[in-house]
């Protein structure tokens, strides 16, 4: 944990916790722990806020939705019987994936979506799961305006408020992933998700940030897939680094789609 | 700000400030079982259960606490001597702590789970242990403990740890003792027609007869106090006045320090120092833990102006509070002349390279314009001839790389003055005896003016075989006054601290059309990074291991160990064979590949066998000199390799069912194994030491000067003592090491504890054993003691009649010819006998991405008597997974400027307990003649196999062959996609 913190507040109310984390002369950074921490924004940070007082930590069904509240832990997905449910279970998956038991203890589903937004250090594969199972999020700035997660971007004035899970039509899903061990952070790591209408692919490890594909599902399931592998395979614009360079990546884009989606689809028949 | 907490069951209130963890907290109010093991929350070892949920409190702000419950494992403590709470007592009897830093972590773990779950599956358990990394058990036994808590709690009988076991009875090994050993040909003798020996098998145990202690699973004399977290780390205290020590390291690979400024640190308050090259004497040393005369080269001083690799040292700051040290060290201004840096160990040696050590100074460098810190050459026979007279030639080149100790515990160390006005210096080290000659000179204090104090160490692996930041800590000390901490973080331990040396292994192999062996030729070049430290007698290891093995007329070993500008290699567990081991039985495979031979049969038709010399022991020592001819004493090797294959089901290599997953059809399994041999100590140099005296009640103080760094040696040492001296374990006060106190001992490493300073109690053992029976002689007015025994505690005459150690005890020091009953003796041997072992792997390769899952690891080890059989087997499964993390994940990796890119937990990958393969360690028992009770090593032989059977078992599962270490999905896609 930085040294520079000098202030610590809690929020009991949505509008202090904006207040507070608008302030210019003293950056402030909201504390929600994700998988990888220190958070990278208390670098700079002077103050935190703390924002447990706020409702945000609960998950709840209404209607054809699965609300997550920002602050729900990452073990608490592993252990739902709600989300083990929803598309053979991908999002309990990822969040198993993303850190170790104790960490899971303590990181929030907002923090593995920020830190493994646009360029992250942190592991993808929540974030894949909620892009292709199509979620939405809202923030503590704009509580009654949906946005879909592909377009959400964190801003450091403003915090996640809740993930919304559409569970309307029946969903299967897949995760597939390459690492140097079973538990290492993935090198590459793909979601599919397929509902009736929809697949859905999410890709990390292959592009400079996450990204999505999908097509429709009406067809056959082969000539789906192959649909979305061909549009993995343009979007793909990795970047090598130690784990992996950049012709791996790209052919493990394309491998992982396939495998994610083919047994997303085998999922479907044999449900 | 002031925060309420229901801390283990009680309400308090703290002062805090807002940037303060919550481990900073706990440790600070006297909750030491709560480590720093980085800061990163990655380690877990720092976990507490906050509001019944572990979780690593390095990463939480204690502000956040404020209305929650936190609980540590002081918690369940009922009090000394009380039962302890049913998981720790799980812990301590399955053997499930080793070094123990990790293990209040463990516990809290376990105690979620079970609060939630009475009858967890081991996958529950493998899961909630996940959260807390342990580089030493393989977690084999934790998992085991958490199981055997949750029957103990669920109130159900469990097994007694105590199984039947034992060797024969004393007795026999001292007839064993009393032989003569075999004599050693000299260094300058022919070893090959050295005379064969005569050789023990082990014997049948009757149980009748068998030893009451050695041999058997005792709990760790350590186990209570370290399950209890109780503060027994160098860093558990708090001194009066301490001052905090940070270090500014360097942002580059290879630069001169033309200007430095440190008058705006000095001045901010609550700076009591700051140390840069110009401000402590500029002394030569090599800071490799090793005994004296240290080996060359000596190029390293306390602070330079010149920096070698990114992370090196530039200067080092005492303040009042670590917060204030960070902010002096921004305040120190450096002007760097940036140097061009060489990272390549085959470039670095070409002309015109950038030369690291252009210091006059510096002595011993080999070649310093090529940056040759050593050179190596050893010959035996004509291997050019050898070649030249083979059927067949193989020639192939391996790479492995640089992967780190990793020990939980960073390198931590207390300095201060003592009422003496001597220094005290407690700091986690294996060396603590090679420390205290060794800084000497460098702070200008004789060593009688300096103690070392060795306490509990959190794990080491030859990372503490260093004399790291010892001096730098004594300096500050020095130059304040004050008692001074210094501890690196976790950042620090990858970019300053030791490694293993990345080396670049050539074999050229002649063998016969028959399948023997007749010439093996190794060239290495070792990357010893910016210092020479260890690199000579690392790669001397590499030598010995990797012409050691097989029979084989010709043999001859070079090497080059260069200097290159990335944080420098040292010790680590197995010291070089792994290195060469992984070269020697890919070797080994690909040529039976090649002739189309059965793997295992080529390899036991070549091995050395009992009576074999092992000739390139008298053409290479390791280090300068001490060559020291070895013939072997004791072999089990042919019982570890099938002991081995019946476990693993070898057989089912042929089954093309068993190869395939319909489920997966993208997976190939495969089996893979090695045979290894290691050492024990090195002859003619480790020497320890030990002290035992009698109590007014029969027990013993036993006093060491070897160092326990988590292995169980103080238990098997404690064991040894108890054995000879007819006394139950918990009759042994054993204590390692103060070096005021406790005799010498050269540390622990080199596999020699058990048999260098095991060999030294066994003789202090005796030694007092018979002056126990002469007293009890006297006692019983006997004028012989030849028909004594000495057994449970008493000492019995034939008559019947006898005396318990309590009255021989009290007779001693208060009845008639007082007299202490106490000994000293040290031991040191010319034998350097080898354990054995056959190292097998099953595993997955994905075929489409490259990706290798093992799914088992099995060892079968002959480490001859194994003292104590279950701190032996964790020694196994912990190396094993160790070994694991060599062959596929762990990497120390850099940017094109030097600059490390693991500098946490997570990007450097240590396997967690909930991604482990099945891990089996099978002890293959000998009779070492030359070790106490028949033992040798076990130690490090575990590191050693693990990486060629894995590429082996990946060759035998899709046909490629990776020689380049770690295995990464990426480069097996790559020969996949080149087939």
């Amino acid at each position: 944990m930085p040294r520079n913190i000098r202030e610590f507040h809690r929020a009991p109310t949505s509008a202090r916790a904006l207040e507070l984390l608008g302030r210019v002369a003293t950056p402030t950074a909201a504390l929600v722990p994700g998988p990888r921490l220190p958070d990278p924004l208390f670098a700079h940070a002077e103050a935190v806020v703390d924002l447990r007082a706020l409702p945000l930590n609960n998950m709840r069904v209404e209607k054809d939705e699965i609300y997550l509240g920002a602050l729900v832990d990452l073990q608490s997905m592993v252990k739902s019987t709600t989300l083990a449910a929803v598309a053979d279970g991908i999002l309990g998956e990822a969040a198993a994936l993303a850190a170790h038991f104790g960490l899971r203890n303590l990181a929030t589903i907002a923090g593995a979506i920020d830190g493994a937004t646009d360029a992250p250090p942190g592991p993808p594969e929540v974030l894949l799961a909620l892009l292709a199972m199509g979620a939405e999020v809202t923030t503590l700035a704009h509580g009654d305006r949906r946005t879909p997660l592909v377009s959400y971007r964190p801003a450091k004035e403003d915090a996640l408020c809740e993930i919304i899970l559409p569970i309307g039509a029946p969903m299967r899903g897949a995760l597939a992933r390459v690492a140097r061990s079973p538990l290492d952070q993935a090198i590459v790591a793909v979601t599919a998700a397929i509902t009736p209408t929809r697949a859905r692919v999410a890709v990390a490890g292959a592009a400079p940030a996450a990204f999505v594909v999908e097509a429709n599902a009406g067809t056959e399931p082969a000539t789906t897939v192959a649909e979305l592998v061909n549009a993995v395979a343009a979007h793909v614009a990795p970047q090598g680094d130690y784990r992996g360079s950049a012709a791996y990546r790209r052919a493990m884009a394309e491998v992982l789609a396939r495998r994610a989606l083919t047994q997303a689809f085998s999922n479907e028949a044999n449900s | 700000m002031n925060i309420q907490i229901n801390l283990n069951n009680q309400a308090r209130t703290f002062t805090i400030e807002a940037g303060e963890t919550l481990m900073a907290l706990l440790r600070r109010s006297g909750l030491w079982s709560v480590k720093h093991g980085c800061e990163t929350g990655e380690c877990g070892a720092c976990s507490v259960l906050v509001d019944g949920k572990l979780m690593p409190t390095c990463v939480l702000l204690a502000a956040e606490m404020d209305g929650r419950a936190v609980t540590t494992v002081e918690a369940f403590d009922r009090g000394p001597g009380a039962p302890l709470d049913p998981i720790q007592q799980a812990f301590a009897e399955t053997g499930a702590i080793q070094c123990g830093f990790c293990t209040p972590a463990m516990v809290l773990a376990a105690r979620q789970l079970l609060d939630a779950e009475p009858n967890p599956s081991e996958a529950q358990v493998r899961e909630v242990l996940g959260g807390v990394l342990c580089r030493c058990t393989g977690y084999v036994k934790p998992v085991e403990a958490v199981l055997r808590a949750a029957a103990l709690l669920r109130g159900e009988a469990v097994p007694p740890i105590d199984a039947p076991g034992g060797i024969p009875l004393e007795g026999f090994f001292d007839a064993m003792r009393r032989s003569p050993e075999p004599e050693l040909p000299g260094p300058d003798s022919d070893v090959v027609t050295q005379t064969k020996v005569a050789f023990f098998s082990f014997p049948t145990v009757d149980t009748q007869t068998a030893t009451d202690v050695v041999g058997r699973p005792e709990m760790k004399v350590d186990a209570v106090k370290l399950v209890k977290g109780k503060p027994v780390f160098a860093d558990d205290v708090d001194l009066p006045g301490m001052l905090h020590a940070a270090m500014l390291t360097s942002p580059h690979a290879h630069a001169r320090i033309t200007h430095i400024d440190a008058d705006a640190a000095r001045a901010l308050p609550g700076v009591h120092a700051v140390l840069t090259y110009e401000d402590v004497p500029r002394v030569i040393y090599a800071s490799g833990g090793q005994t004296w005369p240290n080996p060359h080269p000596w190029d390293q001083v306390s602070l330079d102006n010149k920096v070698r690799h990114v992370g090196d040292r530039v200067a080092v700051v005492a303040a009042e509070s670590p917060e204030i040290a960070q902010a002096a060290l921004a305040l120190i201004e450096v002007d760097y002349a940036v140097l061009p840096a060489i990272f390549d160990p085959i470039a670095t040696m070409n002309p015109g390279a950038p030369v690291l050590h252009d210091e006059p100074d510096a002595v011993g460098i080999a070649d310093v314009e090529r940056n040759i810190a050593v050179k190596i050459h050893a010959v035996v026979g004509d291997t050019q001839q050898g070649l030249a007279e083979a059927d067949y030639v193989f020639e192939r080149t391996y790479h492995v790389h640089q992967v780190q100790q990793a020990s939980i515990e960073p390198h931590v160390v207390v300095t201060y003055w003592d009422e003496d006005e001597r220094l005290v210096i407690r700091t986690s080290t294996q060396v603590p005896f090679h420390v205290r000659r060794m800084i000497a000179p460098l702070i200008g204090l004789p060593v009688k003016r300096i103690r070392v104090i060795k306490p509990r160490i959190g794990g080491g692996f030859g990372g503490k075989q260093e004399m790291l930041i010892e001096d730098l800590c004594a300096h500050l000390t020095l130059a304040t006054g004050r008692p001074v901490r210094f501890e690196y973080t976790r950042e620090q331990e990858f970019s300053s601290a030791r490694s293993r040396h990345p080396m670049v292994l050539t074999y050229r192999a002649g063998v016969n059309r028959d399948g023997t062996l007749h010439a093996l030729d190794l060239y290495v070049v070792s990357n010893t990074g910016a210092y020479g430290t260890h690199g000579l007698t690392v790669c001397s290891v590499s030598g010995l291991r990797g012409l050691a093995t097989y029979r084989c007329t010709h043999m001859q070993f070079t090497a080059d160990i260069v200097y290159t500008n990335i944080p420098t290699p040292g010790a680590f567990r197995g010291y070089g064979a792994p290195q060469a081991e992984f070269a020697l039985e890919s070797l080994m495979e690909e040529i039976a590949t090649a002739l189309n031979l059965d793997p295992v049969e080529f390899r036991l038709k070549n091995a050395v066998r009992s009576g074999d010399p092992v000739p390139i022991t008298a053409a290479l020592g390791e280090g300068e000199g001490g060559r020291q001819p070895q013939i072997v004493q004791s072999c089990g090797l042919e019982q570890c390799v099938a002991q081995g294959a019946a476990a693993i089901a070898w057989d089912k290599k042929d089954d093309p069912a068993w190869r395939v997953d319909p489920a997966r059809p993208y997976i190939r399994r495969g089996l893979g194994m090695a045979v290894c041999m290691h050492g024990t100590a090195i002859p003619g140099m480790d020497m320890g030491a030990a002290s035992i005296k009698m109590n007014d009640d029969g027990s013993f103080n036993v006093l060491v000067g070897g160092t326990d760094l988590g292995t169980g040696s103080d238990t098997v040492l404690a064991q040894i003592a108890a054995e000879t001296l007819g006394a139950p374990l918990n009759d042994i006060i054993i204590y390692s090491s103060d070096t005021d106190f406790t005799p010498f001992d050269t540390g622990a490493y080199a596999s020699s504890t058990t048999y260098i300073s095991g060999g030294a109690v066994k003789k202090a053992a005796e030694q007092v054993r018979d002056q126990i029976l002469a007293r009890a002689a006297l006692m019983l007015k006997l004028d012989a003691v030849d028909d004594l025994s000495l057994r449970n505690r008493q000492v019995t005459a034939p008559d019947g009649r006898s005396v318990t150690l309590a009255d021989v005890a009290l007779h001693s020091l208060h009845v008639a010819d007082h007299q202490q009953i106490m000994a000293t003796a040290s031991h040191m041997s010319m034998h350097s006998p080898p354990p054995f072992g056959a190292q097998y792997a099953e595993v997955e390769v994905d075929t489409q991405t490259g990706q290798v899952t093992t799914t088992k690891l099995i060892m079968a080890v002959d480490c001859g008597t194994a003292i104590n059989p279950r701190t032996a087997e964790g020694q196994i499964e912990g190396g094993m997974v160790q070994a694991l993390g060599y062959a596929l994940c762990e990497e120390m990796v850099y940017d094109e400027a030097g600059r490390s890119l693991a500098t946490r937990f997570g990007d450097y990958r240590i396997l967690q307990a909930d991604e482990m393969p099945e891990v089996q360690a099978i002890l293959v028992p000998t009779y070492e003649p030359s070790g106490p009770y028949g033992a040798k090593a076990v130690a490090e032989i575990p590191m050693d196999g693990v990486a060629p059977a894995i590429a082996n078992a990946v060759y035998d599962a899709v046909g490629v062959r990776i020689r380049d270490l770690p295995i990464t999905p990426e480069k097996v896609w790559k020969a996949l996609q080149s087939e």
